[in-house]
């Protein structure tokens, strides 16, 4: 479905929208990978998301062409988290894969953005996290 | 096609008001065939996927309908533009279709409507652009039903606190279901502030065991979910059971009906529909009751060219929610469900300025990933470590006050026929288009400034959230479309439900209410539903 290089842009482009607490492992919350959120979205390009493939496919060829000469995922955190910001405010290079439409960049992020957070508040770690399930009051009169 | 043996009583659809009718008349003696174009469910076929339910259908829905078999069309208020819509997506009014429909995988909130909701039209005038009326029956003609409803469905609540209502003739028969949250609590101290009246919200759930069945394990589930331990009270744990076992009864489920069928003097003589293996049904009555929702019911009588053709579909009306987050220093989310625990009354009516009005709640255990797309504040990054923080630390502080404002009917937010597109069987499909009334808008503001205002009182150190604009209300809520009146020429059926001109055929859903009231509509359909049931007992 994605290629491999894809696959891992994407893995790091998870783990920026919801990063692992630096406190992790010792302490804290793992992030968007490690809570499953690459399995959640594997199953959704199957799924209901099936038909925008080709566009997480561009997005994904574009990030890293935004990166070069690194790719996306060989960047530290903090040029990652900086490349984002300027991919949410539409501040990208006609160049590489954004092609004329240049308003895609800023407008897909925004949908990856809310996918990823999908899969990680219905994992288990992001559930826990929040405190949805409550430990005190399961047990009741159950 | 086929023809099947008569029935005293066929109703199409199972949900809270048909699943009733169809229990009265089997116990009344009646042979009754119940149509259900969705199927029974257990729980783990409702299952608890957090992305597809009755609450969240981010991708699709847990009770029915889902998939491309049922579209409806959606016309834009902003741009005039129509678009086919699935029962998952926006603009489409969703509501279970099921055994149950519902009643399976709602809050159960049981509200009963305020006695001025019944006289709308006589309190505050009739505003330019609107259909407001006063129903033909008044809340003591429902207040027997009500309680007939609380009884035999299963309300826990408390009507020593009912403060805003006449007094009741019997309590509820059980108990509040959480009467002491950290959320309850802390309303509780915010409105005794302000001077406000509170009461613990009556919900069909049962708080002690009740009719054979347990009691609520207070789980995070509840609304847009179905219950683990059936604790949770509906039309398919209540009067469908007790219709099957009189022996009287055929539930017939996976069953679409098309139309209602007349004979050539233009009687009401059964009802065709198709079963699940596609074969076309024609079956013959005494008696029909469209039970199918406010769209749903609109749409079959258009189908079948029966009721005032220019009244049938309009005043569709659900509930545009008006409210407020507010985050605190503790905690006000402690896991106990439910979770909806205190409301105030208070605003429902007398409101300086504004027409009607609405209770104000606080809220059902939030699914994260709702708290995550509907409760973020609006300055909050989308994206990255500050996000992920904010949930860890504020989805237990967060609060959303909130209630249904009273819809102000208008008679141009409609259900017609789209004249293209068919659904799986090529039945026409329901259009839907229109909008809000501006007064309720209106009132709509004024309720957000309550929540603001009690929000604060209870120690709120941040609120935001702003009142809701335009939209078309119709959604779980659903009602209207075929109102009840005594002129046939501005509503569609009489005082008895039955639509004006078929001595035969009766509605037995939401289509029927006048007004909506400022509360959940469900009791008043089930009330009614009662009611009906009997009088057509009585009549036939």
């Amino acid at each position: 479905m994605l290629t491999e290089a894809q696959e891992r842009t994407l893995a790091a482009v998870v783990d920026r929208v919801v990063p692992p607490d630096e406190t992790w492992p010792d302490s804290g919350w793992p992030g968007g990978v490690e809570a499953g959120v690459l399995d959640y979205l594997r199953e959704q390009f199957r799924r209901d998301l099936a038909d925008l493939v080709p566009h997480y496919r561009r997005f994904l060829d574009a990030l890293d062409a935004e990166a070069a000469p690194a790719t996306f995922a060989d960047l530290a955190p903090e040029a990652q988290d900086a490349l984002l910001r300027r991919v949410e405010q539409g501040d990208v290079r006609a160049t590489g894969g954004w092609g004329n439409d240049l308003a895609f960049a800023p407008q897909f992020f925004r949908r990856v953005v809310e996918h990823v957070a999908e899969g990680f508040y219905t994992s288990p770690a992001g559930r826990r996290m929040v405190r949805f399930e409550a430990e005190e009051a399961a047990g009741v009169t159950a | 096609m086929t023809t099947k043996p008569r029935y005293d009583a066929v109703i199409v659809g199972a949900g809270a008001g048909g699943g009733i009718v169809a229990g009265v008349l089997a116990e009344a003696g009646k042979r009754v065939l119940l149509l259900e174009r969705g199927r029974p469910l257990s729980f783990p076929e409702v299952g608890r996927d957090h992305l597809r339910n009755q609450r969240l259908s981010q991708y699709g829905n847990n009770a029915g309908p889902d998939g491309p078999d049922h579209p409806r069309v959606f016309v834009s208020r902003a741009n005039g533009r129509a678009r086919v819509v699935l029962p998952h997506e926006g603009g489409y009014s969703n509501n279970a279709a099921c055994v149950g429909g519902g009643t399976l995988v709602y809050g159960g909130q049981a509200w009963r409507f305020h006695p001025l909701d019944f006289k709308m039209a006589s309190t505050y005038g009739v505003p330019a652009g609107s259909s407001l009326a006063d129903w033909p029956i008044t809340y003591d003609d429902l207040a027997p039903y009500y309680e007939r409803a609380e009884h035999e469905i299963g309300v826990a609540g408390d009507a020593s606190r009912m403060a805003h209502l006449p007094p009741y003739a019997r309590d509820y028969p059980m108990p509040p279901v959480t009467p002491d949250t950290a959320s309850s609590r802390t309303f509780g101290r915010g409105a005794a502030a302000l001077g406000w009246r509170t009461l613990p919200v009556p919900l069909t759930v049962n708080s002690v065991p009740y009719q054979g069945r347990p009691a609520c394990l207070h789980c995070q589930h509840c609304v847009g979910f179905a219950c683990p331990v059936d604790a949770k009270n509906g039309s398919q744990n209540t009067l469908i059971p007790r219709a099957l076992v009189t022996g009287r009864c055929d539930l017939v489920t996976g069953a679409m009906a098309e139309r209602i069928e007349r004979d050539t003097s233009g009687r009401v003589v059964g009802v065709t529909y198709w079963n699940e293996r596609d074969e076309r049904i024609t079956v013959g009555a005494e008696v029909v009751v469209a039970a199918g929702g406010a769209v749903e019911t609109a749409r079959l009588l258009l189908n079948s060219g029966i009721g005032n053709p220019d009244q049938v579909g309009r005043n569709l009306q659900g509930h545009c929610y008006s409210g407020a987050h507010g985050l605190f220093e503790h905690e006000v989310v402690d896991g106990q469900g439910p979770g909806v625990s205190i409301a105030t009354c208070d605003f429902n009516h007398g409101n300086e300025g504004v027409i009607g009005g609405g209770l104000l709640a606080d809220e059902f255990i939030p699914l994260p990933i709702v708290v995550w797309k509907w409760h973020t504040p609006p300055d909050l990054p989308r994206w990255g470590a500050e996000a992920k923080a904010w949930m860890r630390d504020n989805y237990r502080r967060l609060m959303r006050i909130q209630g249904p404002v009273q819809d102000i009917p208008n008679p141009e937010c409609r259900v017609t026929l789209d004249p293209d597109v068919r659904d799986r069987w090529g039945i026409p499909v329901a259009r839907l288009s229109g909008g809000t009334h501006d007064e309720t808008v209106r009132t709509a503001a004024f309720l957000h400034g309550k929540a603001v205002e009690w929000l604060k009182a209870s120690g709120a150190v941040r609120v935001f959230g702003g009142p809701p604009g335009h939209s078309l209300s119709a959604g779980q809520h659903q009602a209207g479309t075929c109102r009840m009146g005594d002129d046939p020429a501005t509503s569609v059926t009489d005082r008895h439900c039955r639509v004006h001109g078929h001595d035969n055929l009766y509605i037995g859903d939401g289509s029927v209410h006048v007004t909506n009231g400022g509360f959940n509509p469900v009791l008043t359909i089930m009330a009614l539903a009662f009611r009906t049931g009997e009088h057509i007992a009585k009549s036939w």
